[in-house]
């Protein structure tokens, strides 16, 4: 459990680094990257991923509906 | 086998852009000594107004006076949504493992699979439009 923890921390400090090292390589902040990546970033890859998702079952939906009434006639 | 080369791929794409950021970033920074957690830091934690290091996550007011680029005066939207993320996951008791457990596994995960399903069911779709 021990090993675990630590092995988290240390994924921890590098993605740390991660956001410290891209914000100096894109000339802005830590502060700025943070909010790009977690405020901005996952909620709307959330929204956006979940709402493709969606759509793509309506759209299969549609298509074997069509297909049923095809095969109807 | 076309698919799960792309579903591959598309996992592996951030773990590779953040690593090479950072082996990128470690080649061209001095090596630092700061460990955080008992765990060493690619970064100093050193107080530096020209660029960020690991005294922006310590400190953030320091961060927001010497290295905000965009206007201060949308500090009063953008902070509470910010320390409110920070306090939700403080919530958790250990703020290092909820990061971790939430942003690095949970979120990302819970996006990759919702992006590969909607890549299956057009897979899907153009089979069922050829045939």
């Amino acid at each position: 459990m021990n090993q675990l923890l630590q092995l988290a921390y240390w994924l921890y400090n590098y993605c740390t680094d991660f956001v410290i090292n891209a914000a100096n390589l894109l000339n802005l902040s830590y502060y700025e990257v943070n909010f790009l990546l977690f405020i901005i970033g996952y909620p709307a890859l959330i929204f956006g991923t979940s709402l493709l998702y969606l759509i793509q079952r309506w759209k299969r939906k549609q298509v074997s509906n069509s297909m049923n009434n095809e095969q109807i006639q | 086998m076309k698919a799960i080369l792309r579903n591959l791929l598309i996992l592996l794409f951030p773990f590779a852009l953040m690593i090479l950021v950072n082996e990128y970033s470690r080649g061209k920074i001095q090596a630092s000594t700061y460990q955080s957690r008992g765990q060493d830091t690619i970064n100093s934690a050193q107080l530096d107004p020209q660029k960020c290091t690991w005294a922006c996550h310590n400190d953030t007011g320091f961060c927001k006076a010497h290295h905000v680029k965009f206007d201060s005066r949308h500090f009063p939207y953008t902070d509470p949504l910010y320390f409110g993320m920070i306090t939700v996951l403080k919530g958790f008791g250990n703020y290092g493992l909820a990061n971790i457990l939430l942003l690095v596994l949970f979120f990302p995960i819970l996006i990759y699979l919702l992006l590969i399903k909607s890549l299956h069911i057009q897979d899907q779709l153009n089979k069922l439009r050829k045939s």
